[in-house]
């Protein structure tokens, strides 16, 4: 029962094979597989860089990384999540970078989508440059819609849940919203609208018991009691073909499932379409995370110059655009936006959330509170507690997930 | 020189023999055993996390405290009580499969019994990942296998895996479908070496073939069964890869193991003075619960 885990540690290991006097470049999951199309260029702008890409799965990354520092073998350039780079930095993993941008013309931090930019500065310096966005908008089946007598896809949440629990009929989800952790934190952005947050970035404890916050969990929860969006989604295992039957009328997601969709049922091209998230009140922001990934030097790394010349030719508009005719990413940089591929409605949707965007809190511990925050909300969500007491629950979690964090702010100053 | 003199000296460099030969045995158990171990278990009284990784200095020694977190940890109990559960269900059945197969493909009734026993082994050899995306489809609560043969007994679709509480059962079954197969040429094994002249003199006496299996052949395979079963509790108490790969141990934790607990807790979240006292406590009830195993064997047969 031990073997698959062991096979994984397995594969992590072997493919840490040192490559001597090469600059080493780790990207993940289709961009690992997609980004030496657009390298081509880079190779021939520098002849004198022996440039080595390795390709890794997006669910080994993370594991991969913490070990590979672990043992010193980091690569040179690396595509990190955007959660990561708080996490890499605070190990002192990474080189910083703000000397080097204010050196190059070509990266210009006010052409990039300003939460992205913040997302990479941390403690008054630049960590990482962002490679493409990605934020959460919303998908829904355009016909059924109509057909239900919606002309509009919903701008508020409140008619978000009229609409799906009119299209949830005869064993159809009108929605679907994640109701285990895992998924996307929605209730979050939902708090977000609202002006309420998880964490309190000053005191570094729990906000969740906020009445704003609890208000909108609270509505998170009212969608699976009145029946808008389905607590067991074991039917959903294939969801593009759950979307194309209509099983599903809406969900929430973000920008690679364009690509996805358009691949994998082409038949329903026409049927469905993007919209930026409701918003809490008529009128009010429509406000959704910002993510996506940078890229980042390690401190490590013996090739500093030849590491930053690769960061910033991928931080190229043209080499973007180039990347985004690829792979479906999102440009990170504004300037990259300007182009025929670009013009398509469901990327200029995207565009348009992107303006109302906000990185989730710029802490290590990120990825432990998310799925602290799902876990409270699914026993809230299943009625095993009230919304007041998984909220409690869930404040007393992030108050003892943050306690080192409180004692190295501490430490820190102690020692000025 | 007297006689027991020479055969201590004698002793003695039989002795340093046996040594000298379980010498690269004992450093590389030292190295790769011992050694971790150790250092595990002098981790689980810090708070060694992913600061620690970046900055040693950040490493606070806690004593009890990671101990004393989890036994107040109500996620802790919940998956001790689903090991338990899984341990409790599924150990049982994947042996009673293991035994009633061994001893239908041991009888002369069986026709091609070479291609049942490939069959029944398969499982055995092909990876949980595999097997999971096939499972998966057998679940499904719409096209699935499963609800469709109990549709036809009038049974309503059931979301196996969606629902908290069908969840569990629907992992013990993958399990025990994709082990008793192992277990089964155990038995196969232990059924080959009981005398035919036992079943011969029972046949005699008038024994009825339940009799037969009864009183010969399960009393002769009772060497074989404790191991089995010592083996098998040992296994599906550290069960991890079944919930890992169908279920991230959800619905509302109820397939989260002990083992996948550990896991999420390291090399997630990189609470490793945390996991590994996790490790530790599991050690420590697997070790009980084969004591009494074992003390319960030595009772019944003593």
């Amino acid at each position: 029962m031990r073997r698959c885990a062991l096979a994984l540690a397995l594969t992590a290991l072997a493919a840490c094979a040192p490559a001597p006097d090469a600059l080493v470049f780790w990207a993940m999951g289709a961009e690992g597989e997609q980004v030496g199309t657009v390298l081509a260029g880079f190779r021939q702008e520098h002849p004198e860089i022996k440039l080595k890409v390795q390709g890794i799965p997006w669910n080994a990354a993370h594991d991969k990384l913490l070990t590979a520092y672990a043992g010193g073998v980091t690569p040179d350039v690396c595509q990190l999540g955007t959660t990561w780079v708080t996490e890499l930095q605070a190990l002192g993993a990474l080189a910083p970078l703000g000397s080097r941008v204010k050196a190059d013309a070509l990266v210009r931090p006010d052409d990039f989508f300003a939460g992205a930019w913040r997302n990479n500065a941390i403690e008054g310096e630049v960590w990482a440059i962002p490679w493409y966005v990605d934020t959460r908008v919303l998908f829904y089946r355009s016909d059924l819609l109509a057909k239900a007598g919606f002309k509009e896809p919903p701008a508020t949440w409140d008619a978000f849940l009229t609409q799906a629990k009119a299209l949830a009929r005869g064993g159809k989800a009108g929605a679907y919203l994640p109701a285990n952790p895992g998924g996307d934190p929605i209730p979050l952005y939902m708090a977000w609208q609202q002006g309420a947050d998880l964490i309190d970035m000053g005191t570094l404890t729990g906000r969740a018991r906020a009445p704003a916050f609890a208000r909108a969990v609270d509505f998170y929860v009212r969608c699976f009691a009145e029946g808008a969006a389905p607590r067991e989604t074991g039917g959903l295992t294939n969801f593009y073909q759950a979307f194309a039957a209509g099983d599903v009328a809406m969900f929430v997601s973000g920008p690679w499932n364009v690509g996805a969709l358009r691949a994998k049922v082409p038949e329903l091209t026409g049927k469905w379409a993007v919209a930026p998230l409701p918003a809490t009140r008529a009128g009010g922001p429509r406000t959704s995370v910002a993510g996506g990934s940078a890229l980042a030097v390690f401190a490590r790394s013996k090739r500093q110059d030849q590491a930053w010349a690769l960061v910033s030719y991928l931080a190229r508009p043209d080499v973007q655009r180039a990347f985004h005719a690829l792979t479906g990413d999102l440009p990170a940089r504004k300037s990259a936006w300007r182009g025929k591929a670009l013009e398509d409605p469901a990327a200029r949707a995207f565009y348009a959330q992107m303006q109302d965007a906000r990185p989730v809190a710029a802490l290590p511990e990120w990825e432990l509170l998310a799925t602290k925050l799902g876990a409270w909300v699914e026993r809230a969500v299943y009625g095993q507690l009230t919304v007041e007491a998984a909220m409690r629950g869930l404040d007393e979690d992030i108050d003892r997930a943050l306690e080192k964090r409180r004692w190295l702010a501490t430490r820190r100053q102690a020692r000025p | 020189m007297s006689g027991p003199g020479r055969a201590s000296a004698a002793f003695g460099q039989t002795a340093s023999a046996a040594w000298l030969f379980l010498a690269p045995a004992l450093a590389v158990l030292a190295v790769f055993f011992f050694l971790p171990v150790g250092a595990a278990f002098l981790m689980s009284f810090t708070d060694l996390d992913l600061y620690a990784l970046g900055d040693p200095s950040t490493v606070r020694f806690v004593g009890f405290a990671n101990y004393l977190e989890i036994l107040r940890s109500a996620t802790f109990w919940q998956a001790l009580g689903n090991t338990a559960y899984f341990v409790a269900v599924g150990a049982p059945l994947s042996i009673l499969a293991s035994l009633t197969t061994a001893l239908m493909l041991h009888s002369k009734v069986v026709w091609l019994r070479p291609l049942f026993r490939l069959g029944f082994f398969l499982p055995v050899v092909t990876t949980l990942v595999a097997v999971a995306v096939v499972w998966r489809y057998v679940y499904h609560p719409a096209y699935g296998l499963l609800n469709q043969a109990l549709g036809w007994l009038g049974i309503g679709a059931v979301d196996w895996l969606g629902s908290p509480t069908w969840a569990m059962p629907a992992l013990i079954l993958l399990a025990v479908w994709k082990n008793f197969g192992y277990n089964m040429l155990i038995f196969l094994a232990g059924l080959g070496t009981i005398p035919d002249e036992l079943y011969e003199a029972a046949r005699l006496d008038g024994a009825t073939k339940w009799q037969e299996i009864w009183h010969v052949t399960l009393p002769q395979l009772a060497p074989t069964t404790t191991f089995i079963t010592l083996m098998t509790v040992i296994g599906y108490g550290q069960f991890f890869a079944e919930p890992y790969v169908m279920t991230s141990g959800g619905p509302l934790d109820r397939t989260l193991s002990v083992v996948l607990l550990m896991y999420r807790e390291g090399f997630r979240f990189w609470h490793m003075g945390y996991a590994t006292a996790l490790a530790f406590l599991l050690f420590a009830m697997i070790f009980a619960l084969t004591l009494v195993q074992m003390r319960l064997r030595r009772h019944r047969e003593g």
